[in-house]
């Protein structure tokens, strides 16, 4: 263990009274002679319990201020705190270090938000009057979450006319109104056309002609990496990790904002390396596959015209990646309790498959010069396998080959093809 | 003022007649000593941020937080030293000075002089970029010398004006450079340029590895590192110096078809012998 790790590593109740108990017999006490319950084992175990009490924040303080590899917020997965990820996501050590060391913000989770149009014109229609946050709409259609997300209206002064804050609608009507998703996160993202009013108005009906959309907080790992790379905003020469770094913060370390009003998704960025004829090529990736149009759009304005990463004379082109599907199937086995089945085992399976490919390098994973290289079979037969508790053995079948080529500018995306389960 | 570790002297000078037994002296310092190692520790903890005061085990994580690749060859000075410049290092990044700057302290204690060169793209001008000094103890220096007409045609191709070369001179010192010098004598003994493959004039493969990445890493996106040249010096009459400036008794190289030089980048065998190709890339 090196002189790191023990410096970041937790502190133990039994290693506190070891050293205690050691340094006391080192006194020539008979520490360890003590009757049960008697007062001078209590006074001992109460001194380890306060000297324990203390000692134990050393790491955490080593931790928190030591690296961002250390680091943490609550709610994040943390290896020297299990207990740390159910936390309420918050701003923590990970957070503070980033902002004071480095510059950026991490993103925070985002409330959906988008506009539906209410439409007042079926049977038995009434002019209505109503005020922000009275109605509720619910994501209906297409695929929704489970429980499906809700939403309500959102104070808009543009819309909200009356002197009282309220508007009136008038029979035969239609009015768009600015919406918020009850739930924190991307799990309140609609597609359009999906949401519908919930809220009993007769003859009112309404629905989102455009899509909906709120953030997760950003992920650690992704938040770290943008740390990393927020140094390259120093030069004006245009190295790679400046392209990579603008192409999702600004200047000042916030997130760069897309036309729709959101913080863009990106949270890959290829860059090419070399060129004799001074050219750069950017490609955009985010957790879904190749990134939004509004975010390349984004994207390419902070690097070219905000952050001025490009030097003159040189000839920069940011685009989407593009998708590389690659389809998934294979065969577990496990040992489970009673009562688990395999549609919950393949879920998590699943679930830690997008979860890998939502983050795998655009271009792939050891990549030659030009930026192509590979996705390793062996690593989805990992990811496979921490898929869910108990599997002990898991075989990809397809892909077949012990490698699927990614070449540059390419993302690889997940398509689910099938699991075989048995339980043993 | 407590100081750090001071805590079990403190607790021995206080404290009633009563505490002050065996027992309860004993546990009260074994107490305190823990309480000491623990202050210790956290001093220790936060000097991990300090990369000229930190345990050594804590500067792979300083680089990987400060985007600063070290290396397995690089000495442990050479990584506090590029760690504890990171903004200025970062600053310059992709310049050829900030490339120049980053590589340096590779060759710490010693600081041989390395140049980048380029041309431009009419062809009319060749730019010397050096970094670094030919008498050892005395400070490094940056400088530019711009060469027009052009001293510095690789393969005749202007239109790839973004190419650039490294050249390392190992001719500042009387027992070649110490990173290398206890293989320097086997330049070229047995009449190989490559001395059988292993190692590159006293440079070892892996030297030459972190060598070129120092200088890749560091590059803007729209350059090309086209080679990584070791300048050994001269001594045999088919050796050739490489310098920037046309002066006498320098023979100004390469230029495409020179009488003596030839085309470097596809003629090898006019390359000359105390020149040592660590690295090429030259589509």
């Amino acid at each position: 263990m090196t002189i790191f790790d023990s410096l970041t590593a937790p502190t133990t109740d039994s290693s506190i009274r070891a050293t205690v108990i050691g340094y006391a017999q080192a006194a020539k006490l008979r520490v360890t002679n003590f009757r049960v319950g008697s007062a001078a084992q209590q006074i001992l175990e109460t001194i380890v319990t306060s000297v324990y009490s203390f000692v134990q924040i050393v790491p955490v303080l080593v931790r928190g201020f030591g690296s961002l590899d250390t680091a943490t917020d609550p709610g994040d997965v943390d290896v020297y705190d299990p207990n740390n990820a159910g936390l309420p996501p918050s701003s923590g050590y990970l957070s503070n270090y980033g902002r004071n060391h480095h510059g950026v913000a991490r993103n925070p989770a985002t409330f959906a938000t988008g506009y539906v149009t209410l439409s007042n014109t079926g049977a038995g229609a009434l002019v209505r009057t109503f005020f922000p946050e009275s109605l509720v709409f619910t994501w209906t259609g297409g695929s929704p979450p489970n429980p499906a997300p809700t939403y309500t209206n959102t104070a808009d002064p543009s819309v909200y006319t009356n002197s009282d804050g309220s508007v009136t609608l008038a029979v035969g009507a239609t009015l768009t109104l600015p919406v918020s998703c009850q739930t924190l996160g991307s799990v309140g993202s609609a597609p359009s056309g999906t949401l519908s009013l919930t809220t009993t108005l007769t003859g009112a009906t309404a629905t989102n002609a455009l899509a909906i959309s709120g953030n997760d907080r950003e992920d650690a790992e992704v938040y770290r990496g943008r740390c990393r790379q927020a140094a390259a905003r120093l030069s004006f020469a245009g190295p790679s990790d400046a392209f990579a770094y603008f192409a999702a913060k600004k200047q000042d370390g916030s997130s760069v904002i897309n036309g729709a009003g959101n913080a863009v998704t990106i949270n890959r960025v290829q860059v090419s390396q070399s060129s004799s004829t001074g050219n750069v090529a950017g490609y955009y990736a985010s957790p879904s596959g190749p990134a939004l149009a509004a975010d390349v759009t984004a994207a390419n304005l902070n690097i070219e015209q905000s952050a001025y990463v490009v030097p003159d004379a040189i000839t920069f082109s940011g685009v989407a990646a593009t998708a590389t599907p690659i389809s998934v199937a294979g065969t577990v086995r496990l040992k489970a309790r009673a009562g688990v089945t395999s549609g919950a085992v393949i879920a998590g399976i699943l679930a830690a498959l997008d979860s890998y490919f939502a983050t795998l390098p655009i271009g792939g994973l050891d990549q030659d010069s030009g930026g192509n290289g590979s996705v390793f079979t062996s690593d989805i037969e990992g990811v496979a396998r921490s898929g869910f508790p108990g599997i002990y053995d898991a075989r990809v079948t397809t892909p077949s080959a012990s490698t699927s080529a990614l070449s540059v500018g390419h993302v690889a995306t997940h398509v689910p093809a099938g699991w075989a389960v048995t339980f043993t | 003022m407590t100081v750090i570790g001071d805590i079990q002297g403190i607790i021995t000078r206080v404290g009633p007649w009563f505490v002050q037994n065996k027992f309860a002296g004993a546990i009260r310092q074994a107490t305190a000593l823990a309480c000491d190692v623990a202050t210790t520790q956290l001093a220790a903890g936060l000097r991990l941020s300090q990369p000229l005061r930190c345990d050594s085990s804590a500067l792979p994580s300083l680089a990987k937080d400060r985007n600063i690749t070290v290396y397995p060859t690089e000495s442990v000075d050479s990584q506090r030293t590029r760690l504890s410049q990171w903004n200025q290092l970062h600053k310059q990044r992709g310049t050829h000075q900030g490339e120049l700057r980053h590589a340096a302290p590779y060759f710490l204690p010693s600081q041989p002089v390395v140049r980048i060169v380029h041309q431009s793209g009419d062809g009319l001008s060749a730019t010397w970029h050096s970094f670094g000094t030919d008498v050892f103890g005395e400070p490094a220096q940056y400088s530019v010398l711009k060469m027009s007409p052009s001293n510095w045609d690789y393969d005749g191709r202007t239109s790839a004006w973004s190419r650039f070369w490294v050249l390392i001179y190992d001719t500042g010192y009387p027992s070649g450079n110490p990173r290398w010098s206890s293989e320097a004598s086997t330049y070229d003994t047995a009449g190989l340029a490559y001395d059988g493959g292993t190692s590159y004039g006293g440079v070892s493969s892996a030297q030459a590895q972190d060598i070129v990445r120092l200088f890749l890493t560091w590059k803007s996106a729209h350059s090309r590192l086209a080679a990584v040249i070791l300048v050994r010096p001269v001594v045999n009459a088919s050796d050739a110096y490489v310098e920037p400036a046309n002066a006498a008794n320098y023979t100004v190289a390469p230029v495409t078809d020179h009488p003596a030089w030839g085309n470097w980048g596809t003629d090898l065998t006019t390359r000359p012998r105390n020149c040592l190709w660590l690295y090429e890339d030259n589509p």
